[in-house]
């Protein structure tokens, strides 16, 4: 039923002459009421009641107490003053509880930074691996050494070193026997073995250790074995 | 002939208002429907941490904790779906908490306001900011709820409280007139020491009936009169049903802590005289600098609107207001005026000062 359809109904009921009669003279009487309740008189009689109540109530229970306090001693049982100290020391117990969690809390707060960091290195470290894979490493290494090897390659090496030196024991005998004829036929070797502009005469007689002229001992130090380490180093 | 039917039906319409009210009279209606997660406790109390229903981007900065008063529970301030402070701050972007104090046990009854603003309240603040992660923190206390909060943000200045908002609070004890509470625990008439010896703790029932008897006439029948009068308003009688079932959840108030409210607020009135000593420290109002809003109810019988003018005057906060509502001690809360008045104010108040 909605209120305006209760409203109605209220409008209907022929009670409603009744029930304003009703509520006018409640009106009345509730301000009387409130005065009375306000008066000395009210406040002295309903103080009095209650006096008379207590005092009458207050022998029983003073008996009643005293009888329950030699039962419960008798029987060896604790007693409400007991109790009520028992709940005393449990408050005290929760209280320094609550303190300590609070203290705990004031210090997780402290903990945290550190934590953080923690966390933050074992991040780096993540990172770190990904960024320099160690297989990815390895791979590249090898692949290093590979080209390595590919760039001078030990036996292209060893034979060009082997005709450099039939070439230079060729060019010693022509120098120790006059027959010019028999320079002839290395004579197409012979730019490879001074390079640029040296000519072949003048670096023939120096020799080196090991038999090799120094165009070919410079090659072998520059190419071969330093760059690898030069790189791996870099790494 | 004619008449059967409607005799009948008649019948029907008055076995169904039956059931209504019986169910309405016996039952409890599902309140504090809020979807809540425990986060904190310490001997009775318990601290909740509502579901934030905004992402951590759109929700407001700096959290809320709420406070109700000691002895009554503090779901009246997430009623039901629809109609809850909770679900409405909730909703617009707030971590909001929620200190319930729990039931106190006779061991608890000399649980003190000095336990409840050194003790309790720290921690639990303590709590919704490393919760919250953030620094700062602004605090609702409601009736009791705001005495200690209002203590401690005096007694706590630098705990990081940046708003204070204050709802029915009774700090002023000076205008005995006014005070019809002031009148019935009056030296002469009420011996407060003799009600705790006999009970240790003041009874939840002794308490809803000094409530109530401040205007026994709505309280008693006017009440149960607009509930037979709506039997057939579904709406009206589950808004019925709801504020029962709070209203009749009554607990207790330690005996250390109500001894306090008489002997130190209501007779001498010693928070508004800075004297009021919490484990020996003197509780001196102008240190209290949070921003602050209080909220009267210009019809309010158990906290009158004097009681919580003057605290503007004594505070140390630069930012402070008053608010002032139409309505009663609860139905500023929860009443239509909440909807439409009081909540969007106090969150609008909040909003702007939560970045």
């Amino acid at each position: 039923m909605s209120e305006a359809e209760a409203g109605n109904t209220n409008q209907s009921d022929p009670m409603e002459t009744f029930r304003e009669m009703r509520n006018a003279y409640l009106d009345l009487w509730s301000k009387n009421m409130i005065e009375l309740v306000n008066s000395e008189g009210y406040a002295q009689a309903s103080g009095a009641m209650l006096d008379n109540y207590l005092s009458s109530l207050a022998p029983f229970r003073e008996t009643f107490e005293k009888t329950m306090l030699q039962t419960l001693q008798q029987f060896g049982l604790p007693t409400s003053v007991d109790f009520a100290g028992l709940a005393g020391r449990l408050t005290n117990i929760e209280m320094r509880l609550d303190d300590m969690d609070a203290k705990l809390d004031r210090i997780e707060k402290l903990i945290v930074p550190s934590q953080q960091f923690n966390e933050l290195n074992a991040k780096l470290e993540r990172i770190e691996k990904l960024t320099v894979p160690s297989q990815q490493f390895n791979e590249l290494n090898a692949k290093l050494e590979r080209i390595e090897r590919l760039t001078v390659p030990s036996q292209q090496f060893n034979e060009l070193n082997t005709k450099l030196d039939s070439i230079e024991k060729l060019v010693m005998r022509s120098r120790s026997e006059p027959i010019q004829q028999k320079t002839a036929p290395v004579a197409p070797e012979a730019p490879k073995q001074t390079a640029a502009a040296k000519p072949p005469v003048q670096t023939a007689p120096v020799r080196q250790p090991g038999g090799r002229t120094p165009d070919a001992v410079q090659r072998a130090t520059t190419v071969k074995p330093t760059q690898p380490t030069a790189r791996r180093g870099a790494k | 002939m004619a008449q059967a039917p409607v005799v009948t039906d008649q019948y029907a319409i008055l076995a169904q208002r039956l059931q209504t009210l019986t169910r309405v009279m016996t039952t409890n209606a599902p309140i504090a429907q809020t979807p809540k997660q425990l986060v904190w406790t310490l001997n009775k109390a318990k601290l909740y941490r509502y579901v934030p229903a905004a992402s951590h981007e759109e929700r407001h900065r700096v959290p809320l904790l709420l406070i109700f008063a000691l002895m009554n529970r503090p779901s009246i301030l997430d009623l039901r779906p629809g109609n809850s402070f909770v679900e409405f701050l909730v909703q617009r972007g707030y971590d909001v908490y929620l200190l319930d104090w729990g039931v106190p046990g006779p061991e608890d009854k000399n649980l003190k306001f000095d336990d409840y603003t050194l003790d309790y309240l720290p921690r639990a603040i303590r709590k919704v900011k490393t919760l919250s992660g953030v620094e700062e923190v602004s605090v609702l206390g409601w009736c009791i709820g705001a005495i200690l909060t209002t203590i401690y943000a005096a007694l706590r200045p630098d705990d990081g409280l940046r708003n204070l908002i204050l709802l029915t609070a009774p700090l002023d004890f000076s205008n005995k007139e006014k005070l019809t509470f002031g009148r019935w625990t009056d030296e002469k008439y009420f011996d407060v020491d003799k009600v705790i010896a006999a009970f240790g703790n003041m009874p939840g029932e002794m308490i809803d009936y000094g409530a109530k008897a401040l205007k026994p006439v709505e309280n008693y029948i006017s009440n149960y009169l607009k509930l037979y009068d709506n039997l057939d308003n579904p709406q009206i009688v589950e808004a019925w049903h709801a504020m029962n079932t709070w209203i009749k959840d009554t607990i207790p108030m330690t005996g250390a802590a109500f001894h306090q409210l008489i002997i130190d607020l209501y007779r001498n009135d010693r928070l508004m005289k800075g004297e009021l000593l919490i484990r020996g420290e003197r509780v001196d109002l102008s240190r209290l600098r949070a921003n602050l809003l209080t909220v009267i109810a210009e019809g309010d019988h158990i906290t009158p609107p004097c009681q919580s003018e003057s605290i503007l005057d004594k505070v140390g906060s630069s930012d402070r207001e008053i608010f002032r509502v139409k309505g009663g001690h609860i139905g500023i809360m929860v009443g239509n005026a909440a909807h439409t008045r009081t909540w969007p104010y106090i969150e609008r108040w909040l909003g702007a000062r939560s970045k």
